[in-house]
């Protein structure tokens, strides 16, 4: 038998294509290649969080009458876990987690994206999924944490158990992105006089000295594009944990638009969750 | 996602307006309003004005009531619909208006206004 997508099984660990055609496929059965170099994940986080995508903002009303601004984050299907490191194997603690189901029409031959096509999987990505019996899943990162006890493979995070109302948590995504903008917009640069002769409304001044250093120095603050960047909101605090209709109802504004997908984490407090982090190894108080 | 949004917004709407039973108003309809003053120990206030302005956003409608008191003078108040401050609503008469803001009265006598 031959699946048209991942080719014939070859010899290995067997597991099915659960997608696509009940075709038992293989994943390399020999360990990881050791590499001469360690690739770390972001910094060490409080705890593993969960992905989410925004649905919008609305208002919640507090019993005094006070209207509370509120993101609604919907967890969509995926949120499992599909890798766990360990220092033994990988020099480093983390528990690594896909979002976004993928469609099976949005896999590609291609195993190097030559495509044109965004969001598009490669197949040695959707093995990387299928390898824990996990769907295949479009957005992958890692929680960096001190112990990943309790986390498994192909295990399902759940929205009760990883976050609490009243809990604080760190928000990150990709913000609206401004396009081209001047040093008053994307700095908050102030302007010129606008009349009694100035010619400098919205100029951004002087870029530097003269012969010496002859050059503009780097990292100056100019005009350019504004946007469209990872931003992480922190300390963002947890309304409402609505597991019927699997949604987070965070107070405050979380970063892009709608539809954007958001990476939630519990938040990082030194000298509180941090702390606690390095004691119980998850979750944060 | 869907309509997630839509939809926890309509079902909080529902169960607030079936308990408190709205009645349908806008603007140019004078109404008194039973609300509950968190900052007075509970108390019940009611507050009687001619209604200016309805923002309808589902569960997120605010309405601006204008009336002018004798000794205080003109007194204008924006309450959101689904406030669990506000007990109850009642509409008392409708007046004929051809604006859907009736932004105008604020510069107008306050006889036109008085509720």
């Amino acid at each position: 038998m031959q699946c048209s997508i991942f080719g014939r099984a070859p010899q290995g660990t067997r597991f099915t294509c659960p997608q696509h055609c009940q075709v038992l496929l293989t994943a390399r059965s020999q360990p990881r290649r050791a590499h001469g170099f360690q690739v770390v994940a972001r910094s060490l986080e409080a705890g593993v969080g969960m992905w989410g995508t925004k649905a919008g903002m609305t208002q919640i009303f507090l019993p005094d009458g006070t209207r509370l601004p509120c993101t609604v984050i919907a967890m969509e299907p995926g949120n499992i876990v599909t890798q766990v490191k360990t220092t033994e194997t990988d020099g480093y603690n983390a528990v690594q987690v896909g979002y976004d189901v993928v469609k099976h029409k949005d896999f590609t031959q291609d195993s190097k994206k030559t495509t044109r096509r965004r969001n598009i999987m490669t197949l040695p990505e959707v093995g990387h999924c299928l390898k824990v019996e996990a769907p295949p899943l479009r957005h992958l990162r890692e929680f960096r944490v001190k112990s990943v006890e309790g986390y498994e493979p192909g295990q399902q995070l759940k929205l009760e158990d990883t976050f609490k109302e009243g809990d604080k948590v760190d928000v990150a995504g990709t913000s609206i992105g401004k396009g081209f903008q001047g040093t008053i917009k994307r700095w908050n640069h102030s302007r010129g006089p606008m009349s009694h002769g100035s010619k400098s409304h919205r100029q951004h001044g002087s870029i530097g000295q003269s012969a010496t250093p002859a050059r503009v120095l780097p990292g100056l603050k100019m005009a350019g594009r504004m946007g469209n960047e990872r931003k992480k909101i922190r300390k963002l605090q947890v309304v409402q944990v609505r597991t019927d209709v699997n949604a987070l109802i965070v107070k405050g504004a979380v970063p892009g638009k709608v539809g954007n997908i958001l990476e939630i984490a519990p938040a990082k407090i030194v000298g509180i969750t941090r702390m606690s982090a390095l004691v119980v190894g998850k979750g944060c108080s | 996602m869907g309509h997630l949004l839509q939809v926890l917004e309509k079902e909080q709407e529902m169960k607030t307006a079936e308990l408190k039973g709205f009645p349908d108003f806008g603007p140019g309809d004078v109404l008194e309003v039973k609300l509950e003053v968190p900052e007075n120990r509970r108390r019940e206030a009611v507050f009687k004005g001619l209604c200016i302005s309805k923002r309808r956003r589902g569960w997120r409608t605010v309405f601006t009531l204008r009336n002018h008191i004798a000794n205080a003078g003109p007194i204008e108040r924006t309450f959101p619909l689904y406030s669990p401050i506000i007990q109850s609503l009642k509409l008392i008469e409708h007046r004929k208006v051809r604006r859907a803001k009736l932004y105008y009265l604020r510069n107008a006598n306050p006889r036109e206004y008085k509720a």
